[in-house]
């Protein structure tokens, strides 16, 4: 449910510039999503490669927190295009995706995720030996799993449930 | 009206009970569009840092046989998910599939996707041994990383516009 003082900022962005460009143009919409979707797909798979080595799934265990290093740069730069092309198609609907129930729980799982990814996991994951975290880079790898793939189940849901 | 046996195959198929029950079904259809999505991560995902290693992205301080040895089982699960929800989801809507321009130019993508990866197994990657640790890979290799990802990403956007009717 829209909250009705929302309402006229919802018609002010909904006019705004940027908006108005994207709903204009026909290839808008698709080009966002494609990018939207290949930055989700490296994204996760990055994130699973790094996480599941901790397991010794995929990538060896000894060589976890290597992985974890070196493909760093790989998920926060997908992570960043992602953000751009997610807010570019919420200004292209704001009326629509405002409305969706869905939505503040994918972006509340992000900021989770983010939050997470870039303090406890970074420090966990990227130190070998020391006890570098309050928590062991397994564990921090298994909270990481969860969250990335709730982002991601969440995000599905967007435009479904209304 | 229009006719061939590849038409008359759809048309079939778009009339079995089990496609029309997954189209007009609540649930199985989103439900295997979302397994659809989400198997690309793992498919796309790892073909993505593997054709990276290739080009001296990403995991360069691992051995290029090691990435390939510990990740392509990962990859050929997440293909046999892709496969397994797309094909269904074509056994739902292969009228759609017939008339979409994208679709055809998605599946032509992914057969020379298969054609490249294929190529570069039989040839550049049996003489791993002597690029294994080097970052500075051999130009057959970075070639071959280069044309997966940029046709990777070619079946990832036209499979979008599919949706979109184009």
């Amino acid at each position: 449910m829209v909250i009705v003082s929302e309402i006229p900022l919802l018609d002010r962005w909904q006019d705004a510039w940027l908006g108005q460009t994207i709903r204009a143009s026909r290839w808008m919409f698709p080009a966002l999503e494609s990018a939207h979707l290949l930055g989700l797909a490296v994204v996760m798979g990055s994130v699973l490669i790094v996480n599941l080595g901790f397991f010794d799934l995929g990538m060896r265990r000894a060589r976890a927190h290597r992985v974890a290093e070196q493909l760093q740069p790989l998920t926060l730069g997908a992570l960043c295009a992602n953000l751009v092309s997610g807010s570019l198609l919420f200004a292209g609907d704001p009326v629509k995706f405002s409305g969706d129930r869905i939505l503040p729980f994918k972006l509340g799982a992000l900021g989770l995720a983010i939050l997470f990814q870039c303090t406890i996991h970074h420090r966990a994951t990227q130190t070998p030996g020391a006890r570098a975290g309050p928590i062991s880079p397994r564990m921090a790898a298994g909270i990481a799993l969860a969250l990335w793939i709730a982002v991601a189940v969440l995000g599905r849901g967007i435009g479904v449930f209304n | 009206m229009e006719t061939n046996s590849l038409l008359d195959l759809c048309r079939w198929m778009q009339n079995t009970a089990s496609g029309t029950a997954i189209r007009e079904s609540i649930w199985v259809f989103p439900v295997l569009d979302a397994v659809h999505v989400w198997s690309l991560g793992l498919f796309f995902g790892t073909v993505a840092v593997f054709d990276l290693r290739l080009l001296g992205v990403g995991l360069r301080r691992e051995p290029v046989s090691e990435v390939a040895r510990r990740l392509l089982p990962w990859t050929a699960a997440g293909f046999a998910c892709m496969a397994a929800s797309g094909g269904l989801l074509f056994w739902s809507e292969p009228m759609k599939c017939y008339g979409s321009t994208a679709f055809r130019v998605k599946l032509a993508a992914m057969i020379l996707a298969g054609v490249n990866a294929l190529a570069f197994h039989l040839t550049t990657y049996r003489g791993v041994a002597a690029w294994d640790e080097t970052r500075a890979t051999p130009g057959t290799a970075r070639l071959a990383g280069f044309v997966s990802l940029a046709l990777w990403v070619c079946v990832v956007v036209s499979g979008r516009l599919v949706g979109y009717r184009l």
